[in-house]
């Protein structure tokens, strides 16, 4: 099944570095949906081109090129209007792709902490925040189902995110210490 | 504006960015230090990697059926998109006896033709994924007794085995008003019908296909028998017999008095036990009378009865050429039935939300209802989006609509999120089977919406694809449900539309939802 493993391959390849194009796009169009659109049609048009990947490269940075594109066609839909970085500014990005990739260490040290962290959550805010990262509701109308205002719902999210940075902010400071 | 690099408060206003709650001049605060200030874009980038974290932690740990743990795309919008087929069963159907091998070729032709149409690699389907599919579409459209909900069926995973070897020689294809009084099994729209299978059709009207065919309306009360490709015995009742093709020439009914022989033609015959009338509308048939070498030929407009004459123990042929008004009327076809539909279920043809399949709307939903359970099935009313006032029936008992107008469903598509079924079965009802009504040649317009138990499918444009019975013109993901539209034109045998999933990945796509209606014009799918 030739078909079935090349779908193997790529999934496994995407896998390796969604969460930094993830990053990348939010970097750029700081907006949950509107990145995890983004993301799922990068991935989309990455494997229709999937047969012109040179396996030579690296994927991470061929993907990238994808996202670039996608985040473009986005604005010229009209959905995030203005980004937050300029992605045609080479030299802004690859600053913050250095700062990043210097930091790997640091990234893994906040996912273990963050992962720890998470524990402590109850499951009503673990509940929304899913909700709120990968659901399918507007916030608009998450905060309906709750019972909340919108501003209400944010407050929250609000909180909660908060205090995940706290705690995460605590435990690498022990790390460290 | 001055820019606060106070943490906390610089955080906050992260956290409103990204949530979209930020007024514009805080953005543009914020996008002016990240130009030039090196601690803001620390700070921004930090953000945003922690964000991402979060958002990727929060998947992972949900990871769901179809996507693997920490998954963030789902890989089967784009890697394995549904295909719309039409599906037919052909008319000389093997008999259940030779069913392996029937099926195994059966999905070789399928498979092959398949591929033919997917020409496109990303729509292509493996062949193993064509095959589970396949079968499985197959076995659905063999195994269907009709009268038995498919969920049902499957569930009890015993196919009955039908009256094996008898070969089929007609089919049943759509009926008006029909009742029957056959002592075994309930005849239904779209009924293979077997060599010598009588119909007891009490009142109404039923078409019936032959294999080589001839074309028959019968009229109730009527007993009709199907006795082989090309003919059958009318015992009591009237018929109108359309005979265009060639191979159906020499279409024979036979009656209690006579055998009609047709010579290419359209011709009624009206029966009882004691007389038998025929009466040739176009072309030209022959009436032979039982037990008796007389015979006569008949051409348009002319008629004939064969009885006992009072005189002689044998049969005689009375030509009536002018029987114009003294004849009784003969229904030449079966009025037209536009088959506009809607139906809506988690798990489609159960019992209680059989398509209710009168006069022109087909409609059986849950919409907003009760949570039903049924047949081990979780279904979640439908109705998450705005309510939608559509003034139509609503049958509590049934959790369904009826009395639904064409524009009134088209509106319901267009404005009512319909939710995931909760499907506790491991089969996704991917087929919508049953399309009964249909008329021969015509086109039509099916929308399918399928929802994933999930239900989180998002933005994802699938392209085109094309093929000789039906060409894939769009589909359309919102947020909600998929919503695949095909097009197909009716042939005898099609009875089903099967969306093609890859099963491999458990795709666990189902038909929440699907309309029917006869394709207007070649602008109304319109791809994106």
């Amino acid at each position: 099944m030739d078909n079935i493993d090349r779908q193997d391959e790529f999934m496994q390849q995407f896998r390796q570095c969604q969460r930094d194009l993830l990053a990348y796009i939010l970097a750029i169009v700081p907006r949950h949906a509107d990145a995890q659109d983004i993301l799922q049609e990068t991935a989309a048009a990455l494997w229709q081109k999937f047969d012109q990947y040179d396996p030579a490269r690296s994927f991470a940075g061929w993907a990238q090129r994808f996202a670039h594109i996608e985040i473009c066609k986005h604005r010229d839909r009209g959905r995030y209007r203005r980004w937050m970085l300029n992605p045609f500014d080479e030299q802004l990005l690859e600053a913050l792709a250095a700062k990043v990739h210097r930091n790997v260490s640091v990234v893994e040290l906040r996912d273990e902490a963050l992962l720890m962290c998470m524990k402590q959550l109850t499951a009503a805010e673990y509940d929304l925040l899913h909700q709120y990262y990968w659901g399918e509701q507007s916030v608009q109308e998450l905060a309906t189902e709750i019972g909340l205002s919108e501003r209400q719902l944010y407050r929250r999210l609000h909180t909660v995110r908060q205090a995940l940075k706290r705690c995460i902010d605590q435990r690498i400071a022990e790390v460290g210490a | 504006m001055e820019f606060s690099l106070d943490m906390p408060e610089l955080h906050a206003l992260l956290l409103r960015v990204i949530d979209g709650q930020a007024a514009d001049e805080e953005i543009a605060g914020l996008r002016e230090a990240l130009a030039d200030n090196e601690q803001v874009q620390w700070i921004y980038l930090e953000f945003i990697a922690s964000e991402a974290s979060l958002a990727a932690q929060v998947r992972a740990k949900r990871g769901d059926q179809r996507t693997q743990a920490g998954d963030l795309v789902d890989f089967e919008k784009f890697l394995n998109p549904p295909v719309v087929e039409v599906l037919a069963i052909p008319p000389s159907e093997p008999s259940p006896r030779g069913l392996g091998r029937g099926v195994v070729a059966k999905v070789a032709n399928l498979t092959a033709r398949a591929i033919h149409w997917h020409l496109h690699p990303i729509r292509f389907l493996t062949v193993i994924a064509m095959l589970t599919v396949t079968m499985w579409a197959l076995w659905l459209l063999i195994i269907q007794p009709g009268e038995r909900p498919l969920a049902a069926e499957r569930q009890s995973s015993s196919p009955r085995a039908v009256d094996s070897h008898v070969p089929t020689v007609a089919r049943l294809i759509r009926t008006v008003r029909a009742t029957w009084e056959d002592r075994d099994r309930q005849p239904f729209d779209g009924m293979y019908l077997r060599r010598e299978r009588t119909l007891q059709l009490a009142t109404g009207l039923a078409e019936i296909q032959f294999h080589d065919g001839a074309l028959v309306i019968l009229e109730g009360p009527a007993e009709f028998s199907v006795t082989d490709p090309n003919g059958g015995h009318l015992e009591t009742g009237k018929l109108v017999a359309h005979v265009k093709t060639p191979k159906a020439h020499g279409f024979q009914i036979e009656t209690p008095n006579a055998t009609v022989i047709d010579l290419g033609t359209e011709f009624g015959i009206d029966s009882d036990r004691h007389t038998s009338r025929v009466r040739v509308f176009n072309g030209q048939v022959n009436v032979n009378a039982r037990g008796s070498h007389e015979q006569v030929v008949l051409v348009a407009g002319e008629s004939a009865r064969v009885a006992f004459s009072d005189a002689s123990s044998k049969r005689h042929i009375v030509r009536s050429p002018s029987a114009g008004n003294a004849e009784r009327q003969f229904v030449r076809n079966l009025p037209e039935r536009p088959p506009v539909g809607i139906a809506w279920t988690a798990e489609p043809f159960t019992s209680t939300h059989q398509i209710i399949n009168e006069g022109s709307q087909v409609v059986a939903m849950n919409l907003g209802g009760p949570q039903v359970m049924m047949n081990g099935v979780h279904f979640m009313p439908g109705n998450f989006g705005q309510p939608l006032h559509i003034p139509a029936c609503y049958d509590s008992s049934l959790h369904s609509i009826v009395g639904l107008t064409a524009a009134q469903a088209d509106e319901l598509l267009d404005h009512v999120n319909f939710g995931p079924g909760v499907n506790n079965s491991l089969i996704p009802q991917n087929s919508i089977s049953g399309l009964s009504g249909l008329a021969i040649g015509e086109s039509y317009v099916i929308q399918a919406l399928l929802s994933d138990q999930r239900s989180s499918p998002r933005y994802y444009d699938f392209g085109h694809g094309s093929s000789e019975i039906y060409t894939l013109r769009k589909i359309d993901i919102g947020r909600g449900p998929v919503l695949c539209t095909g097009r197909f034109t009716a042939h005898a045998a099609t009875q089903a539309v099967h969306i093609q999933f890859h099963l491999i990945r458990q795709f666990n796509y189902t038909v929440s939802a699907w309309q029917l209606r006869v394709a207007t014009s070649p602008e109304t799918l319109e791809g994106r």
